[in-house]
């Protein structure tokens, strides 16, 4: 979401860019829960890389709306 | 973050668990995705009464005549332009809404083929090569969505075990070369990597490709994020000619055939597919879009004729670089541009990644035997796991060709045989899940194996027999497409007599002494109850020089 919306150029592209890299992102964060030292540090990790994705999501929503 | 060898160590059971819950679907929807590599071949060996197109243009004028005659006025008429390698024109048409009333669903009596010369053929009821094709994302008996979620779920937890996988066997490169065989868990481990090493790129490619032909589904967030209406942006991405209205004004219908011409000739490449919107009305629109068998991009350019006058009124836009992107991995995972040799590399890659799933799921059998506490009794969940390995790595493909033996063998007048054939293959899978449950596993591997080779065998000889397009038939007439289907039938046949004669000999070696690994005696019991004497003779040789 946050990569659709920050991406530079057409706002058609760039949403295509978010969801094809979406995929890996999520398979990244699957190999990190696992890798990490305990289930609470995974799940606060992803929670927080989450938020901070939301974040920018919401700002970015607000400052120039969706088509 | 963790240290390396923990990190390789969380990775493994990652691998392994993430392998082993949704292996079994896995493995169903890659084997039949690689047989869905063959959909127009064996469209064309499903229906063995048709004769072979040799002018698809005389099959689109057939067509238009058909669809002037039956529905006239029609919404929309679909046409997929055949090609010498298919059955026929598929055609579908959508009857003009009426007020209150919902469109019929599906094919109905709102479609029909029209076969090689131009009129509407009578062949057999039956779904073909498409079957495969569908059922690999759609399933069956269950509704599509949930299944395109299904399999999209798994998709990605299986994009998960290939990279973990990677982690976990780590020295796969290294190891390539390395086949121990006739070792027990090290030969099932050098063959899951074998397997997956030879086919790696292909492996990864066809996960995530498979992953992004569902992604407006699977992964809408961007599109949330930047659309109010996911429809504006599908507008973009798949661009389409504004819609023709009715007037109620009658025009005749240009030929299509010289539309046909002319598209082919603005595009540089054969069309296949045609849309013609409000035939018969003053402002109908005719669509022809290039052949997805022509470029590698699944994006496949399309053109819009005015259907009275027959000149051109819109072309679609290129795509940019990341729609384009997105085209070309669906284009690579479709393969639909594949040339015969790309295409039997799709094939036997394909057939490669169902073997990487099936040892993988076998090796985690293989692994927890030595560990069972109680060989002669293994705890539930390690039967369950064996039993199921059987019933979907030996019965599925048993119930492929049973489908296949369905389609030749169900009388032709028979009222839906196009569903009665993919019930039976049903029923034969279910009678074999059945019977890997209560025969001895390894009398069940054989059984199971020895059917899958004597009904792939049996096919051909069949074809010989009962139809004039036998082997010997197709190879005089030079019928490539059919002999190839019949041929590769047979060849698969013989790999499956030679791997069940392989299991069926199989004697589990640790029986004979062997100090260094006094585990693997026990799993040798579980194996095979009934083993006969070592031979001592043997024994020296055969002992590893570890």
């Amino acid at each position: 979401m946050a990569l659709a919306r920050i991406l530079p150029g057409d706002r058609a592209e760039a949403t295509v860019i978010g969801t094809l890299a979406a995929f890996a992102i999520c398979a990244g964060a699957a190999m990190w829960a696992f890798a990490a030292r305990s289930g609470w540090r995974a799940l606060w990790t992803l929670v927080l890389a989450g938020g901070i994705a939301a974040t920018i999501t919401a700002l970015s929503i607000q400052a120039t709306g969706r088509l | 973050m963790t240290n390396p060898r923990g990190f390789r160590r969380s990775q493994a059971i990652l691998h392994t668990w993430s392998g082993l819950v949704v292996g079994w679907v896995l493995f169903v929807i890659f084997a039949a995705g690689t047989v869905a590599y063959w959909r127009e071949p064996l469209n064309r060996w499903a229906r063995p009464e048709l004769a072979r197109v040799e002018d698809p243009v005389r099959v689109v004028r057939g067509a238009q005549a058909f669809l002037l005659k039956t529905a006239p006025d029609a919404k929309t008429w679909f046409i997929t332009v055949p090609t010498t390698r298919s059955a026929g024109a598929d055609l579908f048409w959508q009857p003009q809404p009426t007020e209150g009333a919902s469109p019929p669903r599906g094919g109905g009596d709102t479609s029909a083929l029209i076969g090689a010369n131009g009129l509407p053929a009578t062949a057999r009821d039956t779904r073909g090569g498409e079957f495969f094709y569908r059922f690999h994302f759609d399933l069956r008996y269950m509704p599509v969505l949930w299944a395109r979620w299904l399999v999209g779920v798994c998709a990605m937890t299986m994009l998960v075990a290939i990279l973990s996988g990677i982690v976990t066997h780590k020295k796969i490169f290294k190891d390539f070369f390395t086949l121990r065989r006739a070792k027990g868990q090290r030969s099932w481990l050098d063959g899951h990597n074998a397997a997956a090493v030879i086919g790696l790129p292909f492996h990864l490619m066809i996960t995530y490709t498979g992953l992004v032909t569902l992604m407006a589904m699977l992964m809408p967030w961007a599109t949330v994020a930047n659309y109010t209406d996911p429809a504006t942006l599908f507008a973009v991405t798949f661009p389409q000619a504004p819609d023709a209205i009715r007037t109620g004004r009658p025009a005749p219908l240009v030929d299509l055939a010289a539309i046909l011409e002319d598209g082919e000739h603005r595009l540089g490449a054969p069309v296949g597919f045609i849309t013609v919107s409000q035939p018969g009305d003053a402002p109908a629109r005719v669509t022809v879009t290039q052949g997805n068998a022509t470029m590698l991009s699944a994006r496949v350019p399309s053109l819009a004729y005015d259907g009275a006058r027959g000149t051109l009124l819109w072309s679609s836009p290129p795509p940019g670089p990341a729609a384009e992107t997105a085209g070309v991995m669906i284009g690579l995972h479709a393969g639909r541009s594949a040339e015969p040799v790309i295409r039997w590399v799709y094939f036997l890659c394909g057939i490669g990644g169902s073997l990487m799933v099936a040892s993988g799921l076998v090796l985690w059998i293989v692994k927890r035997r030595e560990k069972l506490a109680d060989p002669d009794h293994p705890h539930f969940g390690f039967r369950l796991v064996e039993r199921l390995n059987i019933g979907f790595i030996a019965g599925f493909p048993a119930a492929m060709v049973g489908f296949l033996w369905a389609n030749r063998l169900l009388p032709t007048a028979l009222a839906a045989r196009g569903a009665a054939e993919i019930d039976a293959m049903f029923v034969v899978w279910a009678m074999l899940l059945v019977h890997a449950f209560v025969r001895r596993p390894k009398r069940a591997w054989v059984e199971q194996l020895g059917l899958t080779a004597a009904m792939l065998l049996g096919l051909p000889v069949f074809d010989m027999i009962a139809t004039d397009k036998g082997v010997i038939a197709t190879i005089a007439a030079g019928d490539w497409t059919l002999a190839g289907v019949d041929l590769t039938l047979a060849a698969l046949g013989l790999c499956y007599a030679w791997t069940a004669r392989r299991v069926h000999r199989y004697q589990p070696r640790a029986k004979r002494p062997r100090k260094a690994t006094p585990t693997v005696a026990r799993f040798a019991a579980q194996a095979d109850p009934a083993p006969t004497p070592p031979s001592p003779t043997s024994a020296p040789s055969m002992v590893p020089a570890e």
